[in-house]
């Protein structure tokens, strides 16, 4: 009877110490810290195509030069106070846009890097027939900037974390801005004053 | 009520705490091996160890800590970021933790972090992410250490009010092209100097005087320029402007005293064990530079000896109130065991005095003092007292001679414990958008 019970106590501990894996669907939310999280990314993005694809910018440019407008992405400052990772949002507002067809983007200044360097290197060791040549790139006619900020108020175990995210596309032609889009989220923090 | 078959559980666990102590004490002596050995070689004692996950916050600082001053700013943030998130996820007041203070001692509490330290901890980081040349993520840990301060804000006593995240702040906002925000963050780092009766030092006068002269700020700039005897000369067009963070020597340790009486009235053993600063060996010294015909020397902006100090003093009356209940709770369970059985009394009153052991865990690794110092300095090629490290374009940690060109504004962090140098340069064409100071006549 003893082993037994010394049995399901060992069970019962190496079960409370193991690791749990849920999978989940990556539309639902779930809120942890309070923090910025995948949910806020996502919504941000969402508006963000939403509005981009619903105003007139891309069928003006399209109806004056012939052709879809070609983007390039500029920076997207953090200036919250949390350390956010604005690329995700980013790169789902690439693809959105670029499969909608009406918008084209062109390596950022960062991925040209890399491919000038790969271009440089086909120049020496690539075949003739296969060789990309340098000077051939789209130059953009649009560039997309942003930023986030917050607000916190603190008092207490309690907080209010107020994010605004705002992109604008800049002709790059004129500097003109052509569109501006913002999303704001808001929450209300509230920490355990007790833990066991 | 104890009986004799769980003896052997009260003996042990005395041990089995000694074992502990034991670990806490390495940890408490690691500050004094900081000033004779490199950081490298502290580091590797500190990773031979294996902490309870109760202390895995205080390790984390010091593993950061160790790692900023060898120069792994990735590193040092990853460990940081870490400490950060435990203590922020241990703010709340653990119901299993205050009981087994209660009944054992206060090192069964997970390590929180004092006030100062909680501020401390986003001032490296943010000088980390400077060091990385990442202005925004800095600028995120200078946000994240003001939402701090104001949550520890009290009205009796500046505790968790830090001038030296002030004055970062400051910094990060002035490197930015915030200039108001930097005039504000250098207003505070002032007002708590003044609170704490310390003398402004003159790169704060210099920052005050030239933010408030050029924001139209008239009436302060008169009262800086009455208060501060200082010359404002604009920086030359040719020169770049230095700013020195300078962390020296390393803070005096907690240390535990315990107090054992035989008291005859209670037929028993009493003990009572509480932490302690030592009185400060420190002796402060500046980082003294002589570049270009002059002489520059940093100037205290932040006494963390006088900090720790004062964050122990702050929380003595809760420690006292703990020592006085433990003291009673162990008296009520020998007494109850002896008289059940005069020999597990005896063991428990031994176990009792046994386990008793004072909380000296701290961030024991942090510098005594941080000094400042900001100077003009004409574009150039320098060399400095101690190696200078500086970012390569790859973004690698190269060693080199500082270069300086005009219109740039340098930061270096200088630890006296590791006698290395380490720089971030903003450059003038850095942000197109930004105001400069040196743009006032």
């Amino acid at each position: 009877m003893r082993v037994y019970w010394a049995v399901l106590l060992s069970s019962l501990l190496v079960a409370g110490c193991s690791t749990k894996v849920t999978r989940m669907d990556v539309n639902e939310t779930v809120d942890l810290s309070g923090e910025w999280n995948d949910t806020d990314s996502r919504l941000v993005a969402d508006e963000m195509i939403r509005d981009a694809l619903s105003h007139p910018w891309t069928s003006n440019f399209a109806g004056e030069k012939g052709r879809a407008p070609t983007v390039i992405v500029g920076t997207v400052r953090n200036l919250s106070h949390e350390h956010i990772n604005v690329n995700t949002f980013v790169a789902d507002m690439e693809r959105a846009l670029i499969n909608s067809g009406r918008v084209e983007f062109v390596a950022s200044s960062t991925e040209r890097g890399e491919i000038r360097a790969e271009r440089t290197d086909q120049d020496l060791n690539a075949t003739e027939a296969t060789r990309n040549e340098a000077g051939q790139e789209i130059g953009a006619d649009f560039m997309l900037n942003g930023q986030i900020n917050t607000i916190v108020d603190a008092e207490g175990d309690e907080q209010v974390r107020y994010y605004q995210v705002d992109l604008t596309m800049i002709s790059m032609a004129n500097n003109k801005k052509v569109w501006l889009g913002q999303k704001k989220i808001k929450k209300l923090v509230e920490n355990a004053k007790v833990r066991y | 009520m104890p009986s004799i078959r769980k003896t052997p559980f009260a003996v042990l666990l005395p041990v089995f705490l000694q074992a502990c102590a034991l670990q806490m004490n390495t940890v408490s002596t690691l500050d004094g091996r900081l000033e004779q050995s490199t950081p490298e070689e502290v580091l590797l004692t500190l990773q031979s160890l294996d902490p309870p996950e109760r202390d895995l916050g205080q390790y984390l600082l010091n593993t950061g800590l160790l790692e900023s001053i060898s120069g792994d700013f990735e590193g040092a943030n990853r460990d940081l970021q870490s400490a950060k998130d435990i203590l922020n996820s241990l703010q709340a007041t653990s119901v299993s933790e205050n009981l087994g203070a209660a009944m054992v001692n206060e090192t069964l509490r997970s390590y929180v972090g004092s006030p100062s330290e909680r501020v401390l901890l986003h001032v490296l980081m943010s000088i980390n992410y400077l060091m990385l040349d990442d202005l925004d993520a800095a600028r995120v840990e200078v946000l994240q250490a003001d939402v701090l301060m104001k949550e520890l804000a009290r009205e009796d006593e500046p505790i968790g009010q830090l001038a030296s995240a002030h004055y970062i702040s400051g910094l990060v906002y002035e490197l930015n092209g915030e200039l108001d925000s930097a005039m504000i963050s250098y207003r505070k780092a002032a007002n708590i100097m003044a609170l704490r009766n310390m003398r402004t030092p003159t790169s704060l006068q210099s920052s005050l005087l030239g933010l408030s002269r050029y924001l139209g700020l008239d009436d302060e700039h008169e009262k800086y320029r009455e208060q501060f005897d200082l010359a404002l000369d604009p920086p030359a067009a040719d020169s770049a402007e230095i700013i020195v963070i300078y962390w020296d020597g390393v803070v005096t340790g907690k240390r535990g005293k315990t107090i054992s009486v035989w008291v005859p009235s209670l037929n028993q053993a009493v003990s009572l064990a509480l932490p302690y600063y030592p009185p400060s060996n420190y002796i402060r010294k500046s980082f003294d530079l002589s570049l270009a015909g002059q002489h520059h020397r940093t100037e205290t902006v932040e006494d963390i000896e006088a900090l720790s100090r004062a964050d122990l003093n702050d929380e003595s009356a809760a420690i006292y109130a703990m020592t006085l209940a433990r003291m009673v709770s162990k008296y009520a369970l020998v007494k109850s065991a002896s008289q059940q059985n005069n020999n597990l009394g005896l063991l428990l009153n031994i176990a009792a005095m046994l386990s008793e052991t004072a909380d000296i865990r701290s961030w024991n690794l942090l510098p005594s003092s941080i000094q400042v110092a900001r100077f003009a300095l004409p574009a150039g090629e320098y060399s400095l007292p101690y190696p200078h490290y500086s970012r390569s374009p790859q973004g690698e940690l190269v060693k080199t001679e500082l270069v300086v060109s005009a219109g740039e504004k340098i930061v270096l962090f200088v630890p006296d414990v590791s006698q290395r140098i380490f720089s971030y340069t903003r450059t003038a064409r850095a942000r197109p958008n930004s105001r400069e100071i040196k743009a006032v006549e």
